[in-house]
């Protein structure tokens, strides 16, 4: 029944996305929305707040009211270093910050608008996605 | 109106977690094509967001009156390069922003690591686009 819920939660994000369009005008792109925190515009931040402390606040409720609904939580950093962590993050922040976007605001809301440029962040994205585990798969024979 | 916005977080962050998009093995499995699950999360997202989005181009504007921000913005300097890296960054750290906020919310240790990486990535971001120029944006 996997597949039941990827499409449940599938229309559960592109619905949450469409609403909060209709709601607050305003696309769910989460590197923006952080971001947004880190230079805040006027009238921009609550509600980035807002979504922030919801996006987080899910899994805290999700743990005390249905922890058996997760996935069985691996191992944290499975097999990575700290500073590898750090590292893979800083590249995503900047990443993002430089393509004005990541999965949310172009892999998901900026294809459902047909958006050009999110159509060439996400498949620049997705490339070095594959590649990144490819070579790792070559380099280090299965380590990522 | 706060209520509401919390609430499309919450959505964002219990199907993530629900989906195993926190997981690093199934960003890993997606990556490696071995574990197509998280595409047909994505996939459906996109089709139900553009259903959604083209029915709110029609009505015009927001609840509030406010316009949509639905404008096509112009390509700009930086949009491959900054693909490039994120995409190689989620797939060793197994997180993009959204999954690294949602695996904080599970209280695990990864996603704090990682989101902390993450808001100095974009802060180094920031000060550098200051300093290179104000013009980063070309019209296409």
């Amino acid at each position: 029944m996997d597949w039941l819920f990827s499409i449940a939660g599938g229309v559960l994000i592109g619905a949450a996305s469409a609403l909060l369009l209709l709601f607050n005008g305003r696309i769910a792109g989460i590197s923006g929305i952080v971001g947004g925190v880190l230079s805040p515009a006027r009238g921009e931040v609550l509600w980035r707040a807002m979504f922030v402390a919801g996006l987080v606040g899910a899994g805290v409720l999700f743990l005390q009211v249905a922890p058996e609904a997760l996935p069985t939580a691996r191992e944290d950093f499975g097999g990575r270093s700290l500073a590898m962590l750090v590292a893979a993050g800083l590249m995503v922040g900047f990443g993002t910050r430089l393509g004005s976007g990541c999965t949310s605001g172009h892999g998901v809301c900026g294809i459902g608008r047909l958006s050009p440029r999110s159509l060439v962040a996400t498949g620049s994205f997705m490339l070095t996605g594959l590649l990144s585990v490819l070579v790792a798969r070559l380099v280090m024979g299965g380590a990522a | 109106m706060n209520a509401r916005t919390i609430a499309f977080g919450m959505v964002f962050g219990f199907v993530l977690s629900r989906a195993g998009a926190t997981d690093y093995d199934a960003i890993a499995g997606m990556f490696r094509l071995t574990d197509l699950h998280l595409f047909g999360v994505i996939g459906v997202a996109v089709t139900v967001s553009a259903l959604g989005f083209a029915l709110l181009r029609r009505r015009g504007t927001a609840r509030d009156g406010r316009p949509l921000a639905l404008e096509r913005k112009p390509m700009k300097r930086g949009l491959v390069v900054g693909g490039l890296l994120f995409g190689a960054g989620w797939a060793i750290a197994g997180a993009c922003p959204g999954t690294a906020l949602a695996q904080i919310g599970e209280g695990r240790f990864a996603g704090i690591v990682t989101f902390a990486g993450i808001v100095l990535g974009a802060w180094l971001q920031g000060r550098r686009a200051v300093s290179v120029a104000p013009a980063t944006t070309v019209r296409t």
